[in-house]
């Protein structure tokens, strides 16, 4: 069993022992069809909405006393700098920067590096078809933490993704200079999430990386589920998300940022029992504002 | 949840596939019958358009259903051939009397008349015309589709000489068989697109004569399914119409040729089973199906209907490709409850479909199915020629046995199985192509089919993917061997779009391309739209492959061909699509030619290149 290896981004810890901190959950903004945004591409989006959707997460985080992050999305180099520096000027909370295209990732993280926030960066994410360019860009510009998608298409088991990490993405880390991933299992589908929170115990255990996956990724694909109504994706988006958070998962994307309500309360709830173990049996000293003081308070945070 | 759709926009989102309809589409078939519900003589009307729009208008008020079907039948080409008699009967579809060319003398008499004179439309085309046009007026096109049924090339073909004479032909004379083909396609394609000038929005090409009960497999394939695919390529590419295709009774041997002929939809009865027809087709074109029109709609209760609608919907429409139907013409007699019964469980089974919540549907009677036999069997069940599908091993030939045994190994994810039957293939003289299509892609094929269904899952895919993969190196070498430097020569760039991991089927297509005398540039995965046009200017080549895997990739396919088109070169390639999320609906819509699998992406490059030779 490998010793824990938490990362710092910004005032957020990811990983370490379980329960020591909460895990981060994590909701997509600025991503191609959300309604914010009017044209992916130019950038266009509507200021007033996505203020308002980061300032219900910022609010979300500190009453429930849980770590939460943005997942900002970009499909254009210059729409994408838009995207981060709006959120960023915003939140303190950590901001993934992600797009499926290496050119957009590389601008979104000089942009982060002009900006002056790499220190609660997560770059999102070193794959399988990572190219040179974006080690090479990860290698003038640190950011606080390098998301690796450990899900080897060939192999999708625990020890599939346990190999991944040591044959492709080691050498790749090693290059960056990067001792500790955060590690994406990657999900196909939903019942594919029970694998990942096997992988999520595997990685830990081997090499001590905080670990997670995106469980929401599934869901619209969950047909059945979507005709019994939102409540019940809620339950079932919520469910998963508990199932990775006991598996020891730490880095937990609910999906699009609108679930965050809901979805932060089902994590704070599991934070106050794993918080309390951590402390009890373990001896952990848990984070100032964590979600064992907040939890218990929500009805007076809600009146105030 | 889907909106509440229009009947035409829940029809046309079924038909094309290109996203799911609200609820189950149902055509109630209302022709005949329609017409006497509207209180008319069938035989008193079928000259009179107006009257018959009238009368079916009054049908569909008081059934429902999503479309109002002009016209009644498939004699319409023939009636426009001189000294065809049809004898108009007051309560069912008219019947032919007298053929009008039964003889070569009277054919070579009416050919000469046809090349002088033209086509010269009967009194009941232009009655449905009136039909049309008067549908069109009520409003109806803005809210229902407008379908018509037209005779097929090869049905004319046998209306015009006579059934047993032109089987005759078919053995005796072929040649002459297709002459008379050919210009009875000549006359379809005439009363098609005075249909769809009225207004139509489909012509339903019937065509039972293609049925595998009276034609072999190959005998359709050499004088039935040509004419088709000329006639479809005119409906799509000249008259900017949509085409489907019927057939009725046993058509298992020629389901995938009828989803290749460029159809929009095959309906029928489709014997042996409707779910396997799924199977075989589904994903490619949508498909319209019936009910059993006596066991069940004569005689069951209207709860056995219900489920009987629930049974179809959940085998064959969970994936939105699915149009409800009562068999053929419906029988005076089917009883009105029955009818309801119909129409308002499709309306009540929504999408997305929860399968589960329509329960226990497992001992529902369905037509052909194995479970439910009934009484018919096929008049061609000893002809080995057309009844080539067995269901018990012990009937199997040992390339039946192969094909099933690699169907076995790739659903069982078992590697050594399929290696061990692919090499058994080629000791009993398989091509490696044969094993590919006819054993290890079907089994790809059904395991597919089940995950739309919810009953297998993504790593259920890439299981069935490494077996097939586990096969492949025996036969690649083979694969590629067979490519002999003689055929047309060119650059394909192919690749899967963004957004895509699985490349098995991209892999096949490049394997095949290069078997058969291809240069293949393989772009890999995640592949941008500026990578294929730039790829394929740089490689100067003649056609660019995109594999989807997803719907919401799909639109990366879009933006390739809109990228050409914006910088001058729309023309340039042969822009070609398949995978999991293509269907011949979608290539339509966006304007790609679309291919089932490997071989059919080798067949669109190579007449790509033959028709770039001819028009040089």
């Amino acid at each position: 069993m490998a010793e824990p290896k938490p990362v710092r981004i910004g005032n957020c810890v990811v990983g370490g022992p379980l329960g020591s901190h909460t895990g981060l959950a994590v909701g997509s903004i600025f991503y191609d069809n959300h309604s914010i945004v009017e044209d992916a591409f130019k950038g266009s989006f509507n200021a007033e909405k996505a203020a308002g959707l980061i300032d219900r997460v910022n609010g979300l985080a500190r009453r429930h006393g849980i770590q939460m992050a943005f997942d900002v999305i970009g499909s254009d180099p210059d729409a994408f700098c838009k995207f981060i520096d709006f959120t960023a000027d915003r939140t303190d909370l950590p901001l993934l920067l992600n797009a499926t295209e290496a050119e957009v990732r590389i601008a979104g993280l000089e942009f982060a590096a002009k900006k002056g926030i790499l220190n609660r960066a997560i770059f999102a994410s070193l794959n399988e078809d990572t190219e040179d360019e974006e080690i090479e860009a990860l290698g003038r510009h640190k950011p606080a933490a390098v998301m690796i998608l450990a899900n080897d298409v060939g192999d999708p088991t625990p020890e599939g993704s346990i190999e991944m990490i040591r044959s492709h993405f080691r050498p790749m880390l090693d290059e960056i200079g990067c001792d500790s991933p955060i590690v994406d299992l990657g999900v196909m589908d939903a019942p594919s999430v029970g694998i990942a929170m096997r992988g999520i115990q595997a990685v830990r255990e081997e090499f001590g990386y905080p670990a997670g996956c995106a469980f929401s990724n599934c869901f619209p694909q969950w047909t059945g589920l979507n005709s019994l109504g939102k409540d019940y994706v809620n339950l079932s988006l919520a469910t998963a998300m508990v199932c990775c958070r006991m598996a020891g998962g730490d880095f937990l994307h609910y999906g699009i940022i609108e679930k965050s309500r809901a979805m932060a309360h089902a994590l704070g709830s599991a934070e106050v029992f794993l918080g309390f173990a951590a402390m009890e049996l373990d001896g952990q000293q848990l984070p100032e504002g964590h979600a064992l003081l907040k939890m218990f308070k929500l009805a007076e945070a809600k009146a105030a | 949840m889907a909106q509440q759709m229009t009947s035409r926009e829940r029809v046309f989102a079924a038909v094309t596939m290109t996203e799911l309809p609200d609820q189950v589409p149902v055509v109630p078939l209302l022709m005949t019958r329609g017409i006497r519900e509207g209180g008319v003589r069938v035989d008193e009307v079928l000259l009179d358009g107006e009257a018959q729009a009238h009368a079916k208008k009054k049908s569909l008020d008081k059934f429902g259903g999503d479309v109002i079907i002009a016209g009644t039948d498939l004699f319409t080409p023939v009636e426009c051939v001189p000294g065809c008699e049809l004898d108009y009967l007051p309560y069912a579809q008219p019947s032919l009397v007298t053929h009008p060319t039964p003889t070569k003398e009277a054919f070579y008499r009416f050919k000469e008349k046809y090349e002088k004179e033209g086509f010269q439309p009967s009194k009941r085309v232009r009655a449905i015309q009136d039909e049309i046009r008067t549908y069109v007026k009520m409003g109806l096109k803005d809210t229902h589709a407008i379908p018509t049924p037209v005779g097929g090339p090869i049905t004319t073909a046998q209306l015009m000489t006579g059934s047993s004479e032109f089987l005759q032909l078919l053995s005796d004379d072929p040649d002459y068989a297709h002459e008379v083909t050919k210009l009875a396609l000549d006359i379809v394609k005439n009363v098609c697109r005075m249909m769809f000038e009225a207004g139509a929005d489909v012509c339903n090409i019937l065509d039972p004569f293609n049925s595998s009960d009276i034609l072999p497999p190959e005998v359709y394939r050499e004088h039935g399914l040509p004419y088709q695919k000329e006639l479809f390529r005119y409906i799509n590419e000249d008259l900017k119409g949509i085409g489907f295709t019927h057939t009725c009774t046993f058509t298992q041997p020629i389901w995938r040729d009828i989803a290749g002929n460029g159809c929009l939809n095959f309906n029928g009865d489709m014997y042996p089973g409707m779910d396997k027809c799924k199977q075989a087709i589904g994903g490619q074109i949508s498909l319209m199906g019936t009910l059993s029109p006596y066991s069940t709609l004569m005689h069951g209760s209207t709860d056995a209907v219900r489920n009987e609608v629930k049974k179809l919907a959940a085998e064959v429409g969970y994936n939105g490709g699915f149009i409800c139907m009562p068999g053929c013409d419906i029988d005076w007699n089917i009883p009105e409850e029955n009818m309801h019964a119909m129409i308002q469980q499709c309306a009540e089974i929504k999408y997305p479909m929860d399968v589960a919540a329509l329960g226990d549907l497992s001992e529902v009677y369905l037509p052909g199915h194995p479970k439910h036999p009934g009484k018919r069997s096929s008049s061609a069940e000893e002809d080995q020629s057309v009844t080539k599908l067995k269901s018990r091993s012990e009937d199997l030939s040992p390339v039946e046995e192969v094909n099933q045994k690699l169907v076995e190994a790739i659903m069982e994810y078992d590697g050594e199985k399929a290696i061990e039957w692919t090499k058994k293939g080629l000791e009993r003289g398989m091509t490696a192509q044969d094993i590919v299509f006819d054993g290890l892609s079907l089994g790809m094929k059904i395991v597919g089919d089940m995950y739309e269904r919810n009953e297998r899952f993504v790593t259920d895919m890439l299981k069935a993917a490494k077996t097939m993969d586990k096969a492949m190196p025996v036969l690649t070498p083979l694969l590629e061997a067979a490519g002999d430097g003689d055929g047309p020569t060119g650059t394909v760039v192919v690749g899967l779009v963004r957004g895509n991991t699985q490349d098995i089927g991209k892999n096949l297509v490049c394997l095949m391309l290069k078997a058969n005398g291809f240069n293949v540039i393989d772009l890999g995965k995640n592949v941008k739209p500026e990578q294929f046009v730039e790829t394929a200017e740089k490689e100067n080549a003649i056609a660019i492959g995109m594999s989807v895997m997803t719907n919401s990739s799909s639109v990366y396919v879009e933006k390739t061909k809109q990228l050409l088109e914006e910088q001058g070169k729309g023309d340039k390639y042969l822009l070609m699509f398949g995978g999991a999320a293509a269907n011949v609906g979608l290539g339509r819509q966006i304007g790609v030619e679309y291919g089932i699998d490997a071989n059919a992406a080798v067949s669109l490059v190579k007449d790509h290149v033959a028709k770039r030779a001819t028009a040089a």
